[in-house]
């Protein structure tokens, strides 16, 4: 039986990432394991009883911040439904990180929010590879966003993946961590629909929404 | 009359909470109804939501602390709940979620000193009129999370710096108090029982 999915993103008011069309490459990865339950922008009032019918909640939210003051109540929604055992993806937007509860459990935050971020060619390398989510995922590059990432420090992730700045230079831009009963994956590539149709990322985008349902 | 929970050891290698707990009693009389718990560990979010507040003077959370009953803290604080953390209570966040939520990690501490005790210009309700005191005390340390939205109330001199002694901050909904003195009964002056105080009451929007 198909596990349940939550998928969240901007169709109407992006502001650098709309979900429309790479709502349709998510579909294709993940729809062997999952059933889309729920695919919406409007989230802001969505209570933790609600997250607790969905066995993965993947968020592509880059609008996060406008709507930051109305969705306070998804910084308790979230927290209560990820410590309790739920299972978070959150896909290259990492503006959920401006709550800094959020922050703290996502392992981060962007240093620069609200602006074009760096983007260029990047290789990324698998780092954990002996972790479930990296299981048969190989290196790749993609011309994606380069995030400049504060990380928290006290927070206990797994770095899953790497972006290879320079030759000796590899800053953390996947990783997973385990917070309370439930488990959290941030995966930094996915500006476009580019990210999406590369197999490597494919697979590491399919592992994780596995993972985070419980079942790696 | 509102509900606390406190956690806490009767017998505990450094820091039992007998006597402890009369004076937390004395402190919030006619505010708090205390109820102790030892089985801190099996600690769920069902029993949690039974108090106003949680007061941790834990002792032994390295050998009974769960991730279950720090995911259900987690959980409590974030649903609304609130949470005052005193002394040894601090040293639960050496379960990384726990150190999120009180905002620092417990490094440690060197022998007790007399420390002087600052209030800083953050204008809040736990330390209004409250005046600058010394006392001798165990200088505990932290390594802080740069996230946390807290406000540093209360700083305490050693070795030539100031390092946070009292700081509170919101969490998801719930509220959250950490009070760095309190190594034992004598520990609990006037100044702290205050602080006590007022901090229970901030964390039921009393004041």
């Amino acid at each position: 039986m198909k596990k349940k999915l939550f998928l969240s993103g901007d169709y109407t008011h992006p502001l650098f990432h709309p979900l429309k069309n790479v709502d349709q490459e998510i579909f294709r990865i993940l729809g062997e394991d999952f059933d889309f339950a729920l695919n919406t922008e409007h989230f802001e009032s969505l209570e933790d009883y609600e997250y607790a019918e969905f066995d993965c909640v993947v968020l592509y939210n880059d609008h996060w911040i406008d709507k930051s003051p109305t969705v306070h109540q998804q910084v308790q929604s979230l927290l209560h439904y990820v410590a309790g055992g739920g299972g978070l993806v959150v896909v290259h937007n990492f503006e959920p990180g401006v709550d800094y509860e959020m922050a703290q459990m996502l392992g981060g935050a962007l240093k620069k929010t609200l602006v074009p971020q760096n983007h260029r060619h990047i290789d990324y390398v698998p780092a954990a590879t002996d972790h479930p989510i990296m299981q048969g995922v190989g290196a790749f590059s993609l011309e994606d966003d380069l995030f400049d990432i504060h990380h928290d420090r006290l927070t206990e992730k797994t770095v899953l993946l790497n972006a290879k700045i320079e030759d000796d230079v590899e800053v953390p831009m996947a990783w997973a961590i385990e917070f309370g009963l439930g488990r959290v994956v941030y995966i930094g590539p996915g500006h476009d629909i580019t990210a999406f149709t590369n197999p490597e990322y494919g697979k590491l985008l399919r592992n994780a929404a596995v993972w985070a349902a419980g079942e790696l | 009359m509102k509900k606390a929970l406190l956690l806490g050891d009767r017998v505990a290698k450094y820091h039992p909470v007998n006597g402890i707990d009369d004076v937390l009693r004395s402190i919030y009389d006619g505010v708090f109804d205390i109820t102790l718990e030892e089985d801190y560990g099996n600690l769920t979010l069902g029993q949690l939501k039974q108090y106003d507040l949680v007061i941790s003077y834990v002792d032994a959370w390295s050998k009974k602390g769960t991730k279950a009953a720090a995911a259900a803290l987690v959980t409590y604080v974030a649903d609304g709940g609130n949470l005052i953390a005193i002394h040894n209570g601090l040293i639960m966040g050496s379960t990384y979620e726990l150190a999120l939520l009180l905002g620092g990690k417990f490094t440690g501490h060197p022998a007790q000193v007399l420390i002087d005790y600052f209030k800083t210009d953050v204008d809040h309700a736990i330390t209004e009129r409250m005046e600058d005191f010394k006392t001798t005390e165990e200088p505990y340390m932290f390594d802080f999370d740069d996230f946390t939205e807290k406000e540093v109330l209360v700083e305490a001199k050693y070795g030539g710096s100031r390092m946070p002694a009292v700081w509170a901050h919101k969490y998801g909904w719930g509220r959250v108090v950490c009070v760095t003195p309190g190594h034992q009964v004598e520990s609990f002056h006037r100044p702290i029982r205050k602080i006590l105080y007022k901090a229970g009451l901030w964390c039921i929007d009393r004041i």
